[in-house]
């Protein structure tokens, strides 16, 4: 079985153009000091010609095994990875990218440990390491056949914000959680007095109530209370655009100039309403649009919430089928939260069928605060029909009833206003 | 605050470093043997643009211009002495400067056997360049004869030692066909 972090390659080479020179060098030596009566210029070719020889009898130090190993690091901002190169090689050529963009060639021993470490500037999946090798021996002489990349794949974990309070789901499940249900049962509140009945504990037996409000000998009445519920919500990230908050670095692949984008919001929005969620008692999953994306069923726990970070962690940008979304299955009565930058129709009208069929949907804007600098004429217009398109597209939203939130600092008490209010709502209609 | 990236591979020094000492080696090399100002400018600057431009191949200029400049010179021990170790160290420079580029980093444990082997091969060529300096050139050992001689002597001993890898090669067939022959008069004794 073949390992991506492990390479060995052929052991072919070929001669550099040095060796053809040398032999050159050699024979013009030899020729002109015969020509010329000078035996020291013939003893000046001598090192072309001991080199030549050298270097074409050279066996070549055979393959050359390179192996990644992740290096657990002692602060959470930097991603270490050591590179472990063995050969007979006297040299190794080593073609080194690091965080997907900086290239850097080294040359080392044909035995060698490289040190590499990163500080990733985004959260979400990072090849942290990109290693190709080749030998070389005889000073470069006798070149050896450049062998396949290998690289490591490291998640970096997303901002964590804490939000104190959520909005709730339109219909609680189940006999346990930290909201006040519907239905009789234990934990709740107080719902009201009622004669004794077959499967009432005694315990429940209100023997006040009993004294005074007993109608006929022998009545017994008990305290009932209301049952405790949790709620289910899900979270729906959309990975078909990853915008940086400098607009002139969309559409190029510059992870270190764009700034925040709108998947590390997605990723942080994600992992903050997931831990939310999990700390107040409900369940949660977690779906990506993407055709084929991921997805983790509804849970409770810490345990659970680890497997979810870890798969919000995991989530990059899709790829060119992202056009091209998925409905995911939503538990009934769920609060769905809608990750997006809502710049393209597709998360807005699953949204909006969502909230169509009784979901309680709130739309959160991923999108960050926009750098317009060295932006030409022409693409400012065409950002500003973009984002009027947008306010359109969150203005539809609105009056579809889904709840739009703008991702940003003041989040939590966008989300705390959403809470009170759906909570007047519902204490409105009942539950 | 820490760099985004970091690379960490030991006591390195630059790539662009290679064919700054070749080219400094090519300039004192040209000026201790006496050449003109304006090959000892061009010696440098032939290294330096093929250090940029690698196809030019630089350094095997310049060592052609230092053999030039020795062979103009009058004989003298020393020079030579000089032209052979900056020959060879532009051999080896140019060789590594082919495939090690300007901005790369080099180990400095791994130029250790590059290091070791120049100086074991200096200490051979030098003394064979001591000795043909002592040689007497003019006054009447005709180098080509010499040459011509040993090129006589060098194809004499292949030719005999073909042959003889010829006949034993012959000798050996022949052996081997008498014992098969032996095998199967055995056989048939039997």
């Amino acid at each position: 079985m073949s390992n991506p972090h492990i390479a060995r390659g052929s052991s072919s080479r070929r001669s550099s153009p040095s060796i053809y020179l040398a032999i050159v060098g050699a024979l013009g030596t030899a020729v002109m000091g015969a020509l010329l009566a000078r035996p020291e210029v013939i003893a000046v070719g001598l090192p072309f010609a001991l080199w030549a020889v050298h270097a074409l009898t050279t066996p070549g130090g055979g393959t050359v095994r390179v192996a990644i190993a992740k290096v657990e690091a002692e602060t959470t901002d930097r991603l270490s990875d050591d590179v472990v190169i063995q050969s007979g090689a006297e040299l190794v050529e080593v073609a080194v990218r690091q965080s997907e963009r900086v290239r850097r060639r080294v040359f080392v021993a044909g035995s060698a440990r490289l040190h590499s470490r990163v500080r990733p500037l985004h959260s979400g999946p990072l090849t942290s390491v990109e290693v190709a090798v080749r030998g070389l021996d005889a000073d470069a002489g006798s070149i050896g056949a450049p062998q396949p990349p290998i690289h490591v794949t490291r998640t970096v974990q997303p901002v964590l914000r804490r939000l104190p309070r959520l909005p709730l789901a339109p219909r609680l499940t189940g006999l346990h959680g930290a909201h006040e249900g519907s239905r009789p049962g234990q934990g709740g509140d107080f719902r009201g007095i009622h004669p004794f009945a077959p499967g009432d504990e005694l315990r429940r037996v209100d023997w006040k109530a009993t004294a005074r409000a007993a109608r006929r000998p022998g009545e017994l009445l008990v305290r009932r209370t209301n049952s405790l519920s949790d709620a289910s919500a899900v979270i729906v990230m959309d990975t078909a655009d990853d915008l940086g908050t400098v607009v002139a670095t969309w559409g190029t692949p510059d992870p270190a100039r764009s700034g925040v984008t709108s998947l590390d919001h997605a990723r942080s929005a994600a992992r903050s309403i997931a831990a939310a969620t999990i700390e107040q008692g409900d369940r949660v999953a977690f779906h990506t649009l993407a055709l084929g994306g991921r997805s983790v069923r509804s849970g409770g726990g810490r345990r659970h919430l680890a497997r979810i970070v870890a798969e919000i962690a995991a989530s990059g940008r899709a790829g060119d089928d992202a056009r091209f979304r998925r409905t995911p299955p939503v538990p009934h009565g769920s609060i769905i939260y809608v990750l997006s930058t809502f710049f393209d129709g597709a998360a807005a009208e699953i949204a909006m069928r969502w909230r169509a069929s009784g979901h309680r949907v709130v739309a959160v804007d991923t999108l960050p605060e926009l750098d317009r600098s060295r932006l030409t004429v022409e693409r400012t217009l065409a950002l500003d029909v973009l984002l009027a398109e947008r306010q359109d597209m969150l203005h539809q939203l609105r009056e579809a009833a889904v709840e739009t939130v703008r991702w940003s600092s003041g989040i939590d008490g966008e989300l705390s206003a959403l809470a009170r209010a759906g909570t007047a709502v519902q204490s409105g209609v009942g539950r | 605050m820490m760099r985004e990236t970091r690379l960490l591979i030991g006591a390195a020094v630059p790539g662009a470093l290679l064919p700054l000492t070749a080219a400094a080696v090519a300039g004192a090399s040209a000026a201790s043997i006496g050449m003109p100002m304006l090959w000892v400018v061009v010696a440098p600057t032939a290294v330096l643009f093929g250090g940029i431009v690698r196809m030019v191949g630089g350094a095997w200029i310049a060592a052609a211009l230092l053999i030039i400049g020795l062979v103009a010179a009058d004989p003298s021990p020393w020079r030579t002495a000089t032209v052979i170790a900056a020959v060879h160290l532009l051999q080896v420079l140019g060789s590594l400067m082919l495939v090690i580029p300007l901005r790369s980093w080099i180990a400095v444990r791994a130029l250790a056997p590059t290091a070791v082997r120049f100086v074991l091969v200096q200490l051979l060529c030098q003394a064979v360049g001591l000795l043909a300096s002592l040689l007497p050139t003019r006054s009447g050992l005709p180098l080509a004869a010499i040459a011509g001689a040993a090129a006589v002597l060098v194809f004499t001993v292949l030719v005999v030692r073909m042959l003889a890898t010829g006949r034993a090669g012959a000798f050996s067939t022949a052996d081997a066909a008498r014992g098969a022959d032996g095998s199967s008069a055995t056989s048939g004794d039997g």
